[in-house]
């Protein structure tokens, strides 16, 4: 009924207005305060999507989840819900605080009972109270500990995927699990990348898992973790997730054309191309990447690659252009000064991610020409090289320098993971290239095959 | 809450690398309409100076994506920016040049000089097999009677060779390790995760 009526009702009754308020249902569900909450929950959802929420409602859909979320995180709940509609939930509060901070940032053209309003209730959609749910379903769901229980066999959970079926109900646990995304999510749209995959660490992806029983989950899990190790430089890992992201849409994507997800999962099929590009231009692994995707990827993006790693004013240009396309809606997450003359900010957030982006490609700029070269020879000396690049030997050897630090990332454990797809070491003054080649792998293959 | 107990927490966040509370600490003295800079960026400089030492690891950068633009601006904030622009692109003489000029910056934190020659170390060993003392010199900012002594505990304790270069001069071989002796990567075709064959178990009893 969730997954397919409420959606049928709204488009055929209320296209363009909003459902009846809960004050005119609730005697018909003899004032049921979970079923009014969930109603208002999905009554506020409604409005973002078909309508525009004036200042109030914003603030009152807050006031509901706040309501909503103290019940289910303080009092026993006894349903299960599907879980298509919890990852709704989650996913909407943190597009509507997304949503709240964009607002709210344009002051310029605010009203003064708008102002008076913010003012008042500058509590709503504050930063520490969305991440504050988000981190207090994960805690009293104790979702953690039952994740790495279930590793050892003593629970179920994935198996099931997060339904009970033994009385209980899987409302809490769900959204502790769904809101580990939530976080991941929240963090990226502050810019803080190492923290948002650390509140992901606990789901393993390379596996299926509750996040992938929902699509808008799954896209949701491996667009944020893919984007948030692309500006981490782990380039590798976020090649390979989106590589498999990609193709799992694209063998899929038929089923979900009636849903009314579908066109947002055509936007993120879009936006991860346009990172999966920016990745393979910083990181030539193309040997990650299946035909399939490969394929799409240069039909949509082949021309623009091959811009991309010329490094002059034009890549750069692209660059900017595909990372303002598919990055995250970036939010300052701080109330607005009203003293000061009232100015727009909404696009500060943007800007800063960008330029430090920019930045970080700029600095990549001489690596293509080496690596161009060492695709040529075996060995080389310094003095050769320095001569074909024309710089003198002091500044080649910054470049191989600088060549080895950006190919060589940091990962989650401290331990140091080459993205090079050509590499090499100097004896003396000679460079001896490496090429790496790519890794069969059988053990994984063979270990599904037994299981089977 | 005075602004210097602030400023102090803030510190004291991004040392021990919780980027999440740096952040939130950064935004309360916002909100609570500190006075932000002055006496708050005197405390600034050290913290991102402990975020340069932690080099490999991305920190620094990471700190950067959640400072404002308009703090970056900020003059102590550049020199900082331009310093990590050095280490991230191999330019160590430049570094070690720029760090001479603003020594009332990088003294403020004791082993600061230490961690960024280890960095220069991490960068060599993952580039040279055999290095020429001059370049060793230029990237640890170590020369003369220093550096034999350098050079000396390094041989004891951390398995460094000296050798004689070809007329040359000293070459310095450094340890062996899989970025430098490619022949030494372990295949990752080898491995299986434990976790993945527990799968099995069931079956293999």
């Amino acid at each position: 009924m969730y997954e397919i009526s409420f959606q049928t009702l709204s488009d055929r009754l209320f296209k363009d207005t909003p459902w009846p308020s809960v004050d005119a249902v609730a005697h018909y569900v003899d004032n049921d305060q979970v079923f009014c909450l969930l109603y208002r929950e999905m009554w506020f959802r409604h409005l973002y999507a078909r309508l525009s929420p004036t200042l109030k409602q914003r603030i009152d859909s807050w006031d509901n989840y706040c309501s909503l979320f103290q019940v289910v995180l303080h009092r026993v709940v006894n349903m299960q819900l599907p879980n298509q509609w919890l990852w709704d939930m989650v996913d909407e509060f943190v597009y509507q605080f997304q949503s709240f901070c964009q607002y709210r940032a344009k002051m310029k053209n605010k009203t003064e009972q708008e102002i008076a309003l913010l003012r008042q209730f500058d509590q709503a959609w504050n930063v520490y109270g969305v991440l504050n749910y988000l981190q207090a379903f994960v805690e009293k769901s104790n979702i953690i500990q039952i994740l790495e229980q279930e590793k050892e066999g003593i629970e179920q959970f994935t198996a099931t995927d997060g339904y009970d079926y033994s009385g209980g109900s899987n409302v809490l646990k769900v959204l502790g699990y769904f809101s580990m995304v939530g976080l991941l999510r929240v963090h990226c749209l502050l810019g803080d990348y190492q923290t948002g995959l650390k509140c992901l660490l606990p789901i393993d992806i390379n596996q299926q898992g509750v996040y992938t029983s929902v699509i808008g989950s799954h896209i949701t899990t491996i667009y944020h973790y893919g984007f948030a190790s692309l500006m981490m430089r782990r380039y590798v890992k976020a090649i390979r997730e989106f590589n498999k992201m990609l193709l799992y849409i694209y063998k899929t994507k038929q089923y979900h054309q009636k849903s009314p997800q579908y066109e947002q999962i055509l936007k993120k099929n879009e936006q991860m191309y346009a990172l999966l590009a920016i990745c393979l231009s910083l990181c030539p692994q193309t040997k990650l990447v299946e035909e399939t995707v490969n394929s799409q990827l240069r039909e949509k993006y082949g021309e623009k690659m091959a811009r991309m790693q010329r490094y002059d004013d034009e890549a750069f240009a692209i660059y900017d252009e595909l990372f303002s396309y598919a990055c995250p809606k970036f939010i300052t997450p701080s109330a607005p000064s009203f003293e000061e003359p009232l100015v727009n900010y909404n696009q500060d957030a943007y800007r800063l991610q960008l330029k430090l982006f920019l930045y970080e490609v700029k600095q990549q700029q001489l690596l293509s020409g080496v690596r161009t070269f060492l695709k040529v020879y075996s060995t080389i000396s310094l003095g050769k090289l320095a001569n074909y690049m024309e710089v003198d030997e002091p500044t080649l050897r910054t470049i191989l320098f600088s060549y080895k630090h950006k190919t060589h990332a940091v990962d989650s454990d401290g331990k140091i993971i080459s993205n090079a797809d050509v590499d090499f070491y100097i004896d003396d003054d000679m460079i001896h290239v490496v090429e790496s080649k790519p890794v069969k792998r059988f053990g994984d293959y063979f270990l599904r095959q037994i299981v089977k | 809450m005075s602004t210097q107990i602030v400023a102090r927490i803030l510190v004291k966040a991004c040392l021990s690398s919780s980027l999440y509370l740096f952040r939130i600490m950064y935004q309360l003295g916002s909100r609570l309409g500190y006075v932000v800079p002055n006496a708050f960026f005197s405390f600034f400089p050290p913290a991102f100076l402990q975020a340069l030492m932690a080099m490999p690891a991305p920190d620094f950068s990471l700190c950067l994506f959640l400072i404002p633009e308009r703090v970056q601006m900020e003059e102590q904030f550049k020199t900082l920016i331009v310093l990590s622009h050095y280490l991230e692109t191999g330019r160590f003489r430049q570094f070690w040049d720029e760090a001479a000029k603003n020594r009332h910056i990088v003294e403020a934190v004791p082993g600061f000089e230490q961690a960024i020659q280890t960095y220069a170390i991490h960068v060599l060993s993952l580039t040279y097999q055999k290095i020429p003392r001059p370049v060793l010199a230029e990237a640890i900012n170590i020369e003369g009677l220093s550096l034999d002594k350098f050079l000396e505990h390094q041989a004891a304790n951390s398995g460094w060779i000296l050798e004689k270069g070809h007329g040359r001069g000293q070459l310095i071989v450094l340890p062996r390790n899989e970025f430098n002796h490619p022949e030494l990567k372990k295949s990752a075709a080898d491995s299986v995760p434990l976790e993945h064959i527990t799968r099995i178990f069931p079956i293999l009893g």
